[in-house]
């Protein structure tokens, strides 16, 4: 590649001293191609009439991705004045048109996000032959045509299906023995899969996400114990699966990512990741250590005292983690385990508690002063939810009073509005809870080290059907004098 | 501290250019020919003429003195993590990588010419970066323009006949409509 581009250099230079003047198509082929690969692959195809130099280059494209947005053709027509969206069959010729003029090698990565499914499987099967034949490093198959967080809104709250066609099946082919070797990344979103018995692994593979897949706990399994270097891992929204295991150590793994697999019960690794993100309901954790765990980020779905989940939540210590972001919804009070429980890493913590309560709230913020004994070393912390709450004004100044080495307190408020006041008038301000405005006046006078920054609420928050539907029944009794009530 | 190594470039017009080596072995190129120990009298570099040499070296520099100011940041940072300058040095940090990206932004805001010069010269001098930066330049240039607003911003002459043109786009008709 280099000759062949210090060959054009000679034969530009010289050319340039006849003609002073050179044009793009007069740079080395490897420059145009990789020029025109940082293009949308539409656009790197409209090249092609530029020249007869330029024809062909597009054809060398190293990053297909073919998507709404670059199969598309003009999607607003005056004519009828109405949005035409892409159809099945067009984004398939047009995928197929592309890909038999490519010259099929060289590919870095391959992305095909549409909703499709077992119907089209003909040409999907085809697409993926090709990504094998090509080499492709990265390979991407979202059949979904949503996004993910489609799926979270689903899922999370109540809906267990998102109904759909039949998905379409993995083509065994791919897992075949010869094909493993390119493979560095692999996305897999909304298709089924199963492993063939053969399945050797995918022996490069560092990256594996599966997002809405029919697989079997066998096949999560199998597919775990086979692909030694993997460094990341992603499941959601995975229905089947109920167990996570990976048995075989993998000594590269660092990162494991598990959002919402309904079934879930236990998730059992023989590895030491770095980072876990998660959500879901509680689940046993276990890890072959959890010495090196330094990010935590989990989203519990049940009724869950944060309080306890961290004390409690893990099997064994957690020594390295630095960083820890919680979201709980808060039943009740928290007994407060004994122990002696340290994070003596643990720099940054960001806390979402949602205080659950049925008329009367059973919990107390002032809990939470417990962080400061197991957690003395705390820089950063961020509250959110953060309604103005007598008991949660208390909490953050016995924080930013008695912590040593905080250096930034963020609170993001809510503006809430109050149960009781709500039913009777239309929505005048003064009914509101602006928990900005006693974040400011309560906390930020109480601030002298200059660490606390309230975060300012887009004004979307304001009084209209989000702020309807969070109850502060309990706040009307609790609210200790008129001075925090906005005047 | 020592005074910096430094190196003698020769352009393909004989004009000499004195860089520090941390600057001048951005170009793999040149690092190689150092390793080699090539560098006695200066290093020709028979294929750059003198005035995109100045204009690469103006990037090498840059970056090189960026790249210095930041392992010494990081540097100072893990020696003085307990004197509370840690904060200090991240955000020099930070200033740095925005100025970086205004500094290249503003680098390759150049006529065609001018920037072909660049990308063939970083190609054969081997610097990843700037080679990269050019050619996002370009593929900036090219987005969302008709074949015809190409032609003209690049001065590609059209040698199809118009049927010949008509034929290709037939191939791939949705992605001109």
């Amino acid at each position: 590649m280099m000759r062949n581009s210090e060959q054009c250099l000679h034969e530009t230079v010289a050319k340039r001293r006849n003609l002073q003047k050179i044009s793009l198509s007069d740079l080395p082929m490897d420059i145009l191609s990789t020029i025109l690969s940082l293009l949308p692959i539409n656009d790197a195809i409209r090249t092609s009439v530029l020249s007869r130099k330029l024809k062909y280059v597009w054809c060398s494209h190293t990053i297909l991705t073919f998507n709404k947005a670059t199969m598309r053709k003009t999607y607003f027509k005056p004519s009828t004045g109405y949005y035409q969206f892409l159809r099945d069959h067009e984004f398939v010729t047009r995928v197929n048109t592309v890909l038999r003029q490519h010259s099929g090698t060289g590919v870095e990565r391959m992305e095909i996000k549409f909703r499709l499914h077992s119907k089209h499987a003909d040409h999907i099967d085809r697409w993926v032959n090709f990504a094998i034949a090509s080499k492709a490093k990265e390979f991407v198959i979202d059949l979904s045509g949503r996004s993910k967080v489609a799926f979270f809104r689903k899922l999370a709250y109540g809906k267990k299906r998102i109904v759909r066609e039949e998905p379409y099946n993995l083509t065994s082919q791919f897992f075949s023995p010869s094909n493993g070797l390119h493979l560095q990344c692999l996305e897999l979103m909304a298709v089924s899969l199963h492993l063939p018995s053969d399945f050797k692994g995918f022996l490069n593979l560092k990256s594996l996400s599966l997002v809405d897949v029919s697989i079997t706990d066998e096949d999560v399994e199998c597919m775990l114990s086979k692909c030694n270097l993997l460094e990341f891992f992603e499941i959601s929204y995975c229905r089947m699966v109920t167990s996570i295991r990976m048995l075989h150590p993998l000594n590269r793994f660092k990162h494991l990512v598990v959002h919402i697999c309904p079934k879930l019960q236990e998730i059992e690794l023989n590895c030491s990741p770095t980072t876990l993100k998660y959500a879901g309901d509680v689940v046993p954790l276990i890890f072959a250590s959890t010495s090196r765990l330094k990010n935590i980020d989990v989203v519990i779905l049940t009724d869950q005292s944060a309080l306890s989940y961290i004390v409690a939540g893990f099997s064994s210590t957690l020594p390295s983690l630095e960083t820890l972001t919680l979201l709980c919804y808060e039943p009740e009070r928290t007994i407060v385990p004994e122990g002696h429980f340290k994070f003596s890493c643990l720099r940054n913590l960001r806390l979402e508690l949602i205080m659950c309560d049925d008329g009367i709230r059973k919990t107390d913020f002032l809990d939470y002063a417990y962080l400061l004994k197991i957690a003395p070393f705390l820089e950063t912390l961020e509250l959110h939810w953060f309604f103005g709450y007598k008991d949660q004004v208390e909490l953050a100044l016995h924080i930013l009073r008695n912590s040593v080495t905080l250096e930034k307190m963020e609170i993001t408020p809510e503006l809430e509005i109050s149960y009781n006041l709500a039913s009777d008038d239309c929505y005048e301000r003064s009914h509101y809870v602006d928990g900005h405005r006693v974040a400011t006046e309560f906390i930020c006078k109480a601030d002298h080290r200059n660490v606390v920054n309230v975060v300012r609420v887009p004004s979307s928050s304001g009084p209209d059907e989000t702020a309807m539907e969070v109850d502060c029944r309990a706040y009307a009794e609790d609210i200790p004098s008129g001075q925090i009530r906005l005047v | 501290m020592a005074s910096p190594a430094m190196v003698t470039l020769i352009s393909s017009d004989d004009a000499r250019f004195e860089v520090t080596e941390a600057a001048a072995t951005m170009s793999q190129t040149i690092r190689h020919m150092i390793e080699d120990g090539c560098t006695d009298g200066g290093i020709p570099l028979p294929n750059v003429p003198a005035r995109t040499l100045a204009k690469v070296l103006e990037y090498c520099n840059k970056h090189a003195a960026a790249t210095a100011a930041e392992s010494s940041a990081a540097g100072g940072a893990a020696a003085g993590s307990d004197s509370g300058s840690s904060s200090s040095a991240d955000s020099a940090g930070k200033d740095d990588g925005v100025d970086l990206a205004s500094f290249d932004k503003a680098f390759v805001e150049v006529d065609t010419d001018t920037l072909y010069d660049l990308l063939l010269a970083a190609n054969y001098l081997d610097v990843k970066t700037l080679l990269d930066l050019c050619c996002q330049k370009v593929a900036d240039m090219i987005r969302g323009k008709t074949p015809e607003q190409i032609r003209q911003t690049f001065g590609i002459k059209n040698d199809f006949s118009p049927e010949e043109e008509e034929k290709i786009r037939k191939e791939n008709q949705w992605a001109f409509e």
